[in-house]
């Protein structure tokens, strides 16, 4: 891949990289990590041209899965707090950002996929090998979790609003 | 709820996201690796795993890849199963052939799913039927479809409501078996009941040795992990914490061996093949009895491997 080529895929796309890791992993380090690795393997085995966006939330996922699975994973210890010192304007926005936390990596990085980076349900359902029937059951699983851990939380009127 | 969202994570990236000049050192660094050869490429990436999954791949399909004209690179069949995972196969550009398996479901146990005491299985339609009851430990449930591509899926459950399995077997339109990939919980044998039944019953023949498989950590198995980097033409091995120049002592016939401790005190047998531009790894928990399990990103057909398990593994 030419630096033409690699340059402007780098400059659109890195920010998604990095946000769907961070929803996955919940570590700015790791993501930041991941990020680097997703790059890498972009430079070294490019999809089809065109292909790019879906390719790369793709190995995004993979990497993550891959890193939290790795019995050597090093959980650097700032990254245990990291999250907890971001701060929200509105109270219903750290009660999401906190319920998310508390869901399956999976179904965080269904959500931001869905609700972030806008990919529709068919686009994720061909990324990841299934039926769109069957992507949408699994992203109102995820919703119906965060539901509940927002109720958990004690933010029934987000849910009311916005669930 | 988007609204709501993205207003959200906007706040986190702000707050997280790496500062422009951390980002520019980052972009000038990965467009300097444009121009390079493919093989120092090679050593600035870490050779990634297969996806953590019990996986077996049949033997024909490997001898099918060796049969016939392979007249030009790329990718020569892409098997999508149910479960969500990838099986590629294809060639090189130097005319060796790969398999790799990628993209596992989202959720693990997908497509079965346990909600309130009921089991629940989504077929490829998107319908969820209700499974509870259907399948043990000694007798799987069997869900059958066929793809628009002729392929007959069937994707095999078995176990309990609180501890199942399931593997999804491929079967080309001539009911010749093709591939299979499955979960297995932590706790479970390799070869449950279920599964063995089911296996029997098609022909599906168990492997000559030990079976190569892939565990989840969360198994009990403690990788060690072993990490390959070609630098300058060298090819260094980094075990535990130790680096090894293994440069020239291994081939694609034949590998380099060397055996370490687990941290458990279980023997781990790590072996390195292939060429010194694309180097693979294998690593073999060996038990007392002489079973085993192996972790590899080596293509499925290599003479290296495949020739170690026959002369040192095999029952």
């Amino acid at each position: 891949m030419t630096e033409a080529e690699f340059l402007p895929l780098f400059d659109r796309y890195r920010s998604m990289v990095y946000g769907l890791a961070l929803s996955y992993t919940r570590s700015p380090q790791d993501a930041e990590d991941i990020c680097q690795e997703v790059f890498l393997t972009l430079l070294e085995k490019p999809p089809a041209p065109g292909k790019e966006r879906p390719w790369l939330a793709k190995v995004t996922v993979n990497r993550c899965r891959d890193l939290l699975a790795s019995p050597w994973k090093k959980r650097r210890e700032e990254d245990d707090t990291a999250l907890e010192r971001l701060s929200f304007q509105e109270p219903e926005e750290a009660g999401l950002f906190a319920a998310l936390g508390e869901l399956e990596p999976e179904y965080r990085a269904l959500l931001h996929l869905r609700y972030y980076e806008g990919f529709s349900a068919a686009e994720l359902a061909r990324q990841f090998g299934t039926t769109a029937p069957a992507l949408s059951a699994r992203l109102y699983r995820a919703k119906r979790q965060l539901r509940k851990k927002l109720e958990e939380l004690g933010y029934e009127e987000a849910v009311s609003k916005n669930l | 709820m988007k609204k709501l969202y993205q207003k959200t994570f906007e706040q986190a990236l702000a707050q997280t996201y790496a500062p422009p000049e951390q980002v520019e050192a980052q972009r000038s660094a990965l467009a300097s690796r444009c121009s390079q050869p493919k093989s120092e490429v090679t050593a600035m990436t870490a050779k990634p795993r297969r996806p953590i999954r019990i996986l077996i791949t049949a033997a024909v399909v490997a001898a099918a890849l060796t049969a016939g004209a392979l007249a030009a690179s790329g990718v020569l069949s892409r098997i999508t199963f149910h479960t969500g995972a990838t099986i590629e196969y294809g060639v090189n550009e130097d005319g060796t052939e790969y398999s790799t398996v990628s993209g596992t479901s989202l959720d693990e146990s997908y497509p079965v799913e346990v909600r309130n005491d009921r089991a629940w299985f989504t077929t490829e339609t998107g319908e969820e039927l209700d499974i509870t009851g259907q399948f043990s430990e000694t007798e799987p449930y069997v869900y059958s479809y066929v793809d628009e591509g002729g392929l007959t899926h069937d994707i095999v459950v078995g176990g309990t409501l609180e501890s199942f399995g399931l593997f999804e077997y491929l079967y080309d339109e001539g009911g010749g078996y093709t591939a299979s990939t499955g979960y297995l919980p932590p706790e479970s044998p390799a070869y449950p009941a279920w599964r063995a039944a089911y296996e029997a019953e098609h022909g599906i023949p168990a492997p000559s040795g030990g079976e190569p498989v892939e565990q989840d950590s969360s198994s009990g198995l403690i990788w060690l992990d072993p990490q390959l980097a070609v630098e300058d033409g060298k090819v260094l091995l980094t075990v535990g914490g130790e680096t090894t120049d293994i440069t020239g002592r291994f081939s694609e016939s034949e590998a380099y061996v060397r055996t370490d401790e687990g941290v458990d005190g279980s023997t781990h047998v790590i072996l390195v093949g292939g060429t010194a531009t694309e180097p693979h790894t294998a690593e073999f928990v060996v038990e007392a009895d002489g079973t085993w399990t192996c972790s590899t990103d080596a293509p499925e057909d290599s003479a290296w491997l495949t020739s170690y398990i026959e002369a040192n593994l095999s029952r």
